[in-house]
């Protein structure tokens, strides 16, 4: 275990070392000069000078990455304030280090991705199982084919439809919004419970489908029916030993889908207007907002990959056929 | 798209492992000698019954007929989707820019009504919003399933360094956040192609935003394909073929592809629905096609924003995409069943 | 879920159409404006007004949709941070508005608007007893001393640079003092005269009539000399107004406390009625007009400072009676305008056609319609002493479709038929349904257009440089007070053309040049009005270097449970000042 855990570690250090040098060259090699942007209105050429020293990008882009990235490790000085280790730098527009900003906005971030696949995760392999076990029946139809048209529809369309039917209509929920967890948990978790529902409408379904499959799948194979011909009652079949075998494919996918919710769920964010890391990351596009931007990605690629590792470890941990390899 | 993300159902359903894929039945020979029938007529037979699969096939026929078809459909009703009626004539929009008429101004002359503010109509705003949509999607899935083909097949067949190359690759690809990249590289694709002060050609905008789709979009399939022909090489009618001396081209192009086009239909048919939906949320996000090029994606999120005054316009837009969607995706289980009754997922 | 939510609104939905909708009134006292005056002692004697009904306490939750850039003062500009600047920064003097919705220019940390001696070349100041940073330190003339020597350092680009200017006589002022007070160098007493604690006189080389109006900017609020930290302070200024800064996460949120060394007795223009203002950030127009327009829950208790009523959610506002009467609206300060770029397009028929085409109706409708703005004939505000109601010289009011048949006529004469225009425009979801007309309308009337979709974030660096290479682009324009001498001079002065100035047309006109040396050297405001005001038709008539297009306007919504809301013309949208929470 150890041995596999430093090994990925290993190459999930070479993979972020090359998306951050071709997410840099791409993003600092851009013509438009965000210095320009920072300079203000009354800028001159003397005042431009400074805000490019500022921001760093006074020197060439191979010069600007080995900054970058030993700021990383060892911290850097900014006119506008220190910045000590681990340094993704200053914001371009703001004037605050990008870590600070980051860890910020983390935390909606993982609130949104965590109840969201609570929700997505319970009811789509509810859904699948009942689905499974009724195969064939009215119940599967409708449970199948709803997950797919419910899936179908996008988070920007529904959102809108849900606040405006369930916050502003009907008033049954309570108007999005993100609170700390720590200061007021029932504020926080009636804040999110509408975006956490939409978020996992789109991912349902595949759960559903999947779950359904791989159940049905399981029902079939050996041991089960063994179990089965022995007399054993068929939900104690269904909830003893089918469940477990489905787990695998469905831990995988969750994995990625989970890794990538943490990087943050832009559309999402969007349309409720949550403080996350996705929203950060589309504001830094408009701004020119490099640092930030670049900070962002690195960010949401380690948790990808952090994710990745996870989901194979526990795969060992289900499944002790499986080798760490 | 490869590994999920937010945008909508845009998880091509992926095999964890490429053992999880079962290569198709035994190898062609021996599927047409046992039935008299080649297998691809076996698979239009099982398609063919298959009630739901043709009726979604006839839905996605009937979007690309459209898609295809739209100078022709809006020539003969008499209307483009770039004249500004609404603002042009009087009597149309109110002076908030709303349609003046009751459901969003559906009207005999107009259809699907006409748009807010511009009063453009609807109704060939949407089928060259289709023609645009579907174009980009149809690009970016065959591009990317030739990389995966040439990719998968090439890692799994040659191994080796090769195997190991591509397949780093694709984790380092996978790692990517992808939604985060498309939005960030969409305008520095863009920049690439334009100086900063020249208008940017609309053909610009469709190949950079097939580029940014398609080089994140290639990735699972190529998994599966490699390890779809990792296990056929080493059957015994390649290795036949191999003793028999044929070249390398010709076992990848006689022994190995017509065995892996289970997996290539499928997956294509399932990630054609998922480009389409990313391409609308980029739209979404303000970095897809810009006005006054008609866009799908974009007439679905003003839909979405005007509801309250004209519910009418969300209707058509919104509507036709969840119908093209829903029976893309009916249409790709439909396929995999009639090609592959086994598969799990 | 979904077909529920989808059946439920199809049968609001559905059975009504947008309808013709109502007649909007003028809205923010559309009569000919009087200059604002300059009041004396008394009227700058605190504590102010009380508003009638006004409860002290609570939580007001502000929903902004940009996060704020800047907070210190000299770096404040543009008019969201203005409105915060109102609640935290002091300055010299203020514009006051009274209940009965009347202004004037009171002192703020000064005792009065000013005493002017030289003919407007000297102004002396002197400070009220007990004002106080948020520390507790004494505010002193050195501080204001400090405040105006700062804004010549080199970090400091963004705020107003009026004063500095003056100070200089030079619109490169920086020499006077390189680098600001940091090294120990000061002003000379021949320009900034500080005798006392209490004292501060400003000797300028010209007659400058306007300082009151200049130095109750936000831009010039007073900044500590104790506590300056340069660029960081920026992130973490020292208050003088009512309110604090509690804690600042830029792009998401900001909480201002009341500061308790604020005294009400110094201060005749601000209140500290609430606790507590809790802002976020990030909320569209759409989002903050939505959640306010529905009451729900903690939307009661909810404005925004600078967010409109959004062009979708206009229509359902002005059905709803109730929902009506938690509007306020008025004229904002801007006015939009079309610039021709004259290096380029020499022939004043082509501009003439240029503002014939131009459908300025259709340019609006993206903005709200009626509610986001009234058309316009001239560049003159209607908030501004001399406007000329109903002045359309292109007879653009008329026929604000554009006039295509017009427009093809003057290019005919001018032998400049599918003449090449190269059309700028900022690639945001509005500005883009704007260009879509504007494109359509120019190549209707015979032009042969090319776009140019811009960055909107750098869309005024893009088209403030010289040799742009753009024919006509959008260029708005608000007074930085209420005289169109913030307008006509910056706009339309030829000898002002300049990288990054906004002299965008690049108009230079003997006539207009010499006019402008001539009106600003009139002392008396009402006098000077009526002479801009004609100034201004002989540039939009004889010269075109712009077309105008229309007057901003706004309309802003609050929660139910929100007192005080006001419409404040100086600070172009509600006045955080007066608001208060209804118990």
């Amino acid at each position: 275990m150890l041995r596999f855990l430093v090994r990925r570690s290993l190459g999930a250090l070479v993979i972020l070392l090359i998306i951050s040098a071709l997410t840099f060259f791409l993003f600092y090699s851009i013509p438009r000069d965000p210095a320009l942007l920072a300079c203000g209105k009354n800028c001159t050429p003397e005042a431009l000078e400074v805000v490019r020293r500022n921001m760093g990008i006074d020197q060439p882009v191979p010069a600007q990455y080995w900054e970058y990235m030993t700021g990383i490790l060892l911290g850097r000085d900014y006119a506008v304030g220190p910045c000590p280790a681990p340094c993704l730098g200053y914001s371009f527009v703001d004037n605050t280090p990008v870590w600070e900003t980051i860890l910020d906005r983390f935390p909606t971030t993982v609130s949104l991705a965590v109840g969201g696949a609570a929700v997505f995760l319970t009811v789509g392999l509810a859904t699948g199982m009942l689905a499974a076990a009724r195969r064939g029946t009215v119940v599967d139809k409708v449970l199948s084919s709803g997950s797919l048209v419910l899936s179908s529809m996008q988070i920007y369309f529904v959102g809108p439809l849900a606040i405006a039917l369930f916050v502003y209509q009907l008033g049954w929920l309570s108007q999005p919004r993100y609170v700390e967890l720590t200061e007021d948990p029932a504020g926080w978790f009636a804040g999110l419970l509408l975006p956490w529902c939409v978020l996992s409408i789109i991912f349902t379904a595949n759960y559903t489908r999947m779950a359904r499959s791989t159940m049905i799948e399981q029902l079939q194979e050996d041991h089960v029916r063994t179990a089965r011909a022995k007399g054993m009652a068929r939900r104690t079949v269904f909830f003893r030993h089918a469940w477990r075998g489905s787990l695998i494919p469905i831990v995988t996918i969750f994995g990625v889908d989970l890794g990538s919710l943490f990087g943050g769920a832009m559309i999402t964010e969007f349309t409720f207007t949550l403080p996350g890391l996705g929203r950060l990351a589309v504001e830094s596009v408009t701004n020119t907002n490099l640092p930030m931007l670049m900070g962002v990605m690195l960010f949401a690629a380690t948790a990808i990959i952090l994710c990745n590792i996870v989901v194979d470890a526990v795969y060992a941990l289900i499944d002790p056929r499986v080798r760490l390899a | 798209m490869t590994s999920p993300s937010e945008f909508p159902g845009s998880r091509a359903p992926q095999a964890p492992q490429a053992s999880a894929v079962t290569p198709a039945p035994g190898a062609r020979e021996a599927a047409g000698a046992a039935a008299g029938r080649s297998p691809g007529q076996l698979m239009w037979r099982r398609f063919r019954r298959d009630r739901t699969g043709v009726a979604a096939a006839c839905v996605v026929l009937f979007f690309f007929a459209v898609g295809l078809l739209a100078p022709v459909i809006s020539g003969l009703y008499g209307k483009d989707p770039y004249t500004r009626y609404g603002q042009v004539q009087d009597g149309l929009l109110n002076e908030f820019g709303y349609p003046i008429a009751p459901n969003g101004g559906i009207s005999g002359e107009f259809w699907f009504g006409i748009e807010p503010i511009l009063g453009r109509d609807v109704f060939t705003q949407l089928l060259y919003g289709i023609r645009t949509s579907l174009l980009v999607a149809v690009a970016v899935t065959l591009l990317a399933t030739l990389t995966a083909i040439v990719l998968g097949v090439a890692a799994g067949y040659l191994g080796g360094r090769t195997d190991f190359l591509i397949g780093r690759t694709i984790d380092l690809l996978m790692a990517f956040p992808n939604q985060l990249f498309f939005v960030a590289f969409m305008p520095i694709v863009v920049a690439l192609f334009v100086a900063d002060t020249d208008e940017t050609p609309t053909w610009v905008r469709a190949v950079a935003m097939v580029l940014v789709l398609w080089f994140l979009g290639w990735m699972s399939l190529a998994r599966i394909l490699r390890g779809t022909v990792l296990s056929l090489r080493e059957r015994e009618f390649v290795e036949a073929a191999r003793v028999s001396g044929a070249s390398p081209w010709r076992i990848i192009r006689r022994e190995l592809l017509p065995n892996v086009v289970t997996p290539i239909l499928v997956q294509s048919t399932l990630m054609l629905p998922n480009v389409v939906t990313a391409a609308a949320g980029l739209s979404f996000l303000g970095v897809g096609f810009i006005e006054p090029t008609p866009d799908w994606g974009r007439m679905f999120a003003t839909g979405a924003q005007v509801f309250e005054n004209d519910f009418t316009y969300m209707f058509f837009p919104g509507g036709a995409m969840v119908l093209f969607i829903v029976a893309f995706n009916l249409l790709g289980d439909s396929v995999r069943d009639a090609f592959d009754p086994r598969a799990r997922y | 879920m979904v077909a529920l939510v989808a059946g439920a609104l199809l049968l609001t939905g559905c059975s009504e159409g947008g309808g013709g909708g109502g007649e909007q009134e003028g809205g923010g006292g559309a009569t000919a404006q009087e200059p604002v005056p300059f009041a004396g002692a008394k009227a700058s004697t605190g504590p102010a007004e009380p508003i009638p009904g006004a409860e002290a306490g609570g939580t007001i939750r502000v929903l902004q949709r940009d996060s704020y850039a800047h907070l210190d003062p000299a770096q404040i500009y543009v008019a969201d941070e203005g409105k915060l600047a109102a609640l935290i920064h002091r300055r010299l003097t203020t514009v006051k508005m009274d209940n009965d919705g009347d202004y004037s220019v009171v002192g703020d940390l000064a005792t009065d608007s000013g005493t002017r001696s030289d003919d407007g070349r000297t102004w002396t100041y002197t400070l009220k007893d007990g004002i106080r940073f948020e520390d507790g330190s004494p505010i002193t003339s050195a501080d204001i001393r400090h405040t105006f020597e700062r804004l010549f350092a080199d970090f400091v680009t963004e705020g107003p640079a009026f004063v500095q200017s003056w100070m200089a006589d030079d619109p490169d002022y920086r020499d006077l003092l390189p680098g600001g007070p940091y090294d120990g160098d000061h002003l000379p007493d021949s320009v900034l005269e500080t005798p006392d604690d209490k004292t501060v006189v400003f000797h300028f080389e010209k007659p400058q009539n306007d300082l009151p109006y200049a130095l109750g900017m936000p831009g010039y609020g007073v900044v500590s000399r104790s506590k300056d930290t340069r660029e960081k302070y920026d992130r973490d200024p020292l208050a003088s107004g009512p309110y604090r800064v509690q804690s600042f996460k830029p792009g998401k949120s900001m909480s201002l406390v009341r500061n308790p060394e604020w005294d009400a007795r110094t201060d005749p223009a601000r209140h500290q009625y609430p606790e507590k203002f809790e802002i976020t950030f990030n909320h569209q127009y759409e989002d903050s007009s939505k959640r306010l327009l529905s009451d729900t829950g903690e939307n009661q208790r909810a404005t925004s400072f600078n967010n409109s009523v959004d062009a979708s959610t206009v229509p359902q506002v002005t059905r709803d009676e109730a929902a009506k009467a938690r509007t306020v609206s008025g004229y904002q300060t801007y006015v939009a305008m079309y610039a021709i770029n004259m290096d380029r397009i020499k022939d004043h028929k082509v501009r003439q056609a240029i503002a014939h085409a131009l459908p300025i109706k259709s340019v609006l409708a993206p903005y709200g319609g009626s509610a986001g703005g009234e058309l316009a004939g001239g560049v003159i505000s209607p908030l501004l002493p001399g406007h000329e109601k109903g002045y359309d010289p292109f007879g653009k009011l008329k026929k604000p479709g554009g006039d295509p048949a017009k427009a093809r006529e003057l290019l005919k004469e001018a032998g400049q038929e599918d003449r090449k225009l190269v059309f700028a425009f900022r690639n945001d979801d509005e500005s883009q349904q704007e260009a879509v007309a504007v494109t359509d309308a120019l190549r209707e009337a015979g032009f042969d257009v090319q776009r140019k979709e811009l960055p909107t974030d750098t869309f005024y660096d893009r088209i403030g440089k010289v040799d742009n290479g753009y024919d006509l682009y959008r260029s708005n324009w608000g007074h930085d007070w209420v005289s169109a001498s913030t307008v006509i001079p910056p706009l339309f002065d030829g000898r002002k053309i300049a990288d990054g100035a906004s002299n965008y047309p690049h108009v230079d006109d003997e006539k207009i040049n010499s006019e402008i040396d001539r009106i600003s050297g009139i002392a008396d405001p009402e006098k000077a009005a009526t002479e801009w005001f004609e100034l201004s038709k002989y540039i939009i008539e004889d010269v075109t270097p712009v077309v105008p297009v229309y007057f901003y306007k706004q309309m802003q919504i609050s929660g139910s449970k929100i007192g005080g809301a006001v419409y404040n013309n100086d600070l172009s949208g509600i006045d955080p000042n007066k608001l208060y929470v209804k118990k």
